[in-house]
């Protein structure tokens, strides 16, 4: 099975990649609803430089997984949302096969799999504390870590901290920060004795607001103005960075945004915003977190409740 | 396959052996990477590096200037729980796919267990048959039951439990027949194969030594006396049948094997517990097969409007 990732399907897997982004990308900015027509096989095939037949073969496996939807003589559109109501999406079959197989193959049976990784998820009940100087970050760093990860999150503003953590803070099982504060998360980390970690937030999504700056506005909504001022620093440097608007919920005129420009609304602010036009064609994003924080942060859970389990055993 | 990967697999398939063999115990010393060198013709740096990976599974630990040996606290002994760089990897491609981890093991569960299949295990021995019926029972969740091949070849009307059964499940040897009942039914079949590092293991040890078998039924054992007489060392192979032979003339130090159906019916406590049971026979290609079936289904059920 490694061979084949790594050998033959290699271009088609970094295409499904790039085009399921893509895709959410233009759901998360409101570019993109759901049923619209997404670009033809030879169009991609010319942009991407790879054969029609790898794309067509990617637009397949986004079909299997319910992104897309590809209609004889018509085209490829984007596929509705799981029409059970239920926000899940189908598993691929081919994917849920490999991995159970593999799974036998470390002496796993099939049947207990799901209970073995819920176990080396959820033995242990693990804190953390959440260091960051804005609330919409605090915001969403710590409802992905509770909603995913099952972890209890405590949050810490660093402009208020003055060097003093609150009692629960201080019960962390480890310290959680973003990369612009890593030597404050390190320390503070140090100080409890506990690892630090230090995430990245989800790349593709900002690559994607780069590349639109620089064709038209885009939008941010946040909640707390230290945020505003913060990605007006991160984009500070890009051409294009004058097309980037922020705006306060709560101050600003969110009718002011035009219908069709990109639009960004952090967590915080969705959650605030009550019932506005505007919600109705943004997509609310699943996860912030790129893939190898992600991967930091199942590291950490995974091993501390398999030590756990070691011990006991 | 990089070389170290291929070669882990090699030693994790003859480690499982040695256990269920009775040779291997948690703690024992392993060969170290110059007797391998030697024996298996992989590079001393591939053959480090395979331990490596085994010592991050838990499954050896390396000491310093002492030794390799196997794993005390082996996390992957029945109950426990797969490696853990592994399971990093698997709940992140779920969550690139979609999944939040808190939601998996509900996820997984469902395409696996929405519905209740049936399997007929098919067989001319006891022993077989036992193990193909609760390798589906316990590793795949189907409910079984088991009929011998030649009474069902006789039958002139198809019992119930052909004519409803969700698959139909044999080894090798009687593909041909099974075939052709499954045939007369209209249900889907599969002839799994079975893994053959026990195999292999035994045939590496005949040359040096008696090895012994213990089953519950004489046409098994009678298959396998065929499969190993051949070889060289073949008359040191002896099958022997509770209730006919006598167990106590196993020397304590022989490699043994114990057949599930046997286990149970086995007096002799020591030699129990001198063999770990090995619990997964099928190959991983007739895993992925019964998979393949078992999800279909599944999807299919879930995918039905509801009642």
């Amino acid at each position: 099975m490694t061979d084949v990732i790594a050998g033959a399907n290699a271009p088609r897997r970094k295409l499904t990649a790039a085009l399921m982004q893509r895709v959410s990308s233009g759901l998360h900015l409101g570019l993109l609803r759901y049923g619209d027509r997404l670009p033809s096989t030879r169009t991609l095939a010319r942009e991407f430089s790879v054969d029609p037949r790898v794309v067509l073969a990617s637009y397949r496996s986004l079909e299997a997984r319910g992104i897309v939807e590809l209609r004889a003589r018509s085209g490829i559109y984007v596929a509705a949302p799981a029409a059970s109501g239920k926000a899940s999406a189908p598993i691929e079959s081919a994917w849920l096969i490999d991995v159970l197989a593999d799974a036998m193959g470390h002496g796993v049976p099939a049947l207990d799999f799901s209970e073995r990784v819920r176990r080396s998820m959820q033995t242990l009940r693990l804190r953390a504390t959440v260091l960051e100087c804005n609330d919409d970050q605090l915001f969403s760093v710590s409802d992905e870590l509770k909603a995913d990860y099952g972890l209890d999150v405590s949050i810490v503003d660093i402009d208020s901290m003055n060097g003093d953590l609150p009692v629960e803070a201080r019960q962390a099982d480890c310290v959680v920060t973003t990369a612009a504060h890593a030597e404050e998360g390190r320390q503070t980390a140090q100080q409890l004795g506990v690892p630090s970690l230090v995430l990245s937030m989800c790349d593709d999504l900002f690559a994607e607001v780069e590349r639109l700056l620089q064709l038209e506005e885009v939008y941010f909504v946040v909640t707390d103005t230290r945020f505003e001022a913060k990605l007006k620093r991160i984009f500070q440097d890009i051409p294009g960075s004058h097309n980037l608007r922020v705006l306060i919920n709560g101050h600003d005129d969110l009718d002011s945004i035009p219908v069709t420009a990109p639009a960004y609304l952090t967590r915080l602010t969705r959650r605030n915003i009550g019932a506005a036009p505007l919600l109705q064609r943004v997509i609310p994003e699943a996860r912030v977190f790129n893939d190898s924080s992600i991967r930091m942060v199942l590291d950490f859970v995974v091993n501390a409740n398999l030590e756990v389990m070691r011990a006991r055993a | 396959m990089a070389k170290h990967i291929e070669l882990a697999e090699v030693l994790r398939q003859r480690f499982f052996s040695g256990m269920h063999l009775g040779l291997l115990r948690p703690g024992a010393r392993l060969p170290s990477a110059r007797e391998l060198e030697v024996e298996l013709k992989f590079d001393r740096r591939t053959i480090l590096r395979a331990y490596r990976k085994l010592e991050r599974e838990g499954l050896v630990e390396l000491k310093q200037r002492s030794g390799i040996y196997f794993s005390e606290s082996a996390p992957w002994l029945p109950g426990l729980t797969p490696p853990a760089e592994w399971a990093v990897d698997v709940v992140a491609q779920a969550i690139a796919a979609g999944i939040p981890p808190s939601q998996f093991a509900d996820r997984f569960q469902q395409y696996l267990s929405h519905r209740r299949l049936r399997a007929l295990c098919v067989e001319c021995n006891g022993d077989q048959l036992e193990s193909l019926c609760a390798e589906m029972t316990s590793d795949y969740g189907f409910e079984t039951d088991g009929a011998d091949v030649d009474q069902l070849l006789d039958e002139s009307t198809p019992r119930d439990e052909l004519r409803q059964a969700d698959l139909i499940v044999t080894t090798q040897f009687h593909a041909g027949e099974v075939k052709e009942l499954s045939s007369r039914v209209n249900r889907p079949w599969i002839a799994v194969t079975l893994r053959t590092d026990i195999y292999s293991e035994i045939a590496r040890l005949l040359p040096s030594g008696d090895v012994y078998f213990v089953v519950t039924d004489v046409r098994y054992a009678k298959k396998l006396e065929r499969i190993f007489h051949s070889l060289r060392g073949g008359d040191r192979f002896h099958a022997l049948v509770i209730g006919c032979d006598e167990v106590s003339i196993i020397p304590d130090a022989a490699p043994v094997y114990i057949t599930r159906a046997a286990r149970p019916r086995l007096e002799d406590e020591k030699l129990l517990q001198r063999v770990m049971p090995e619990e997964r026979t099928f190959s991983l290609a007739s895993a992925r097969e019964i998979l393949t079936l078992l999800i279909g289904s599944n999807i299919a059920a879930l995918k039905a409007p509801s009642s």
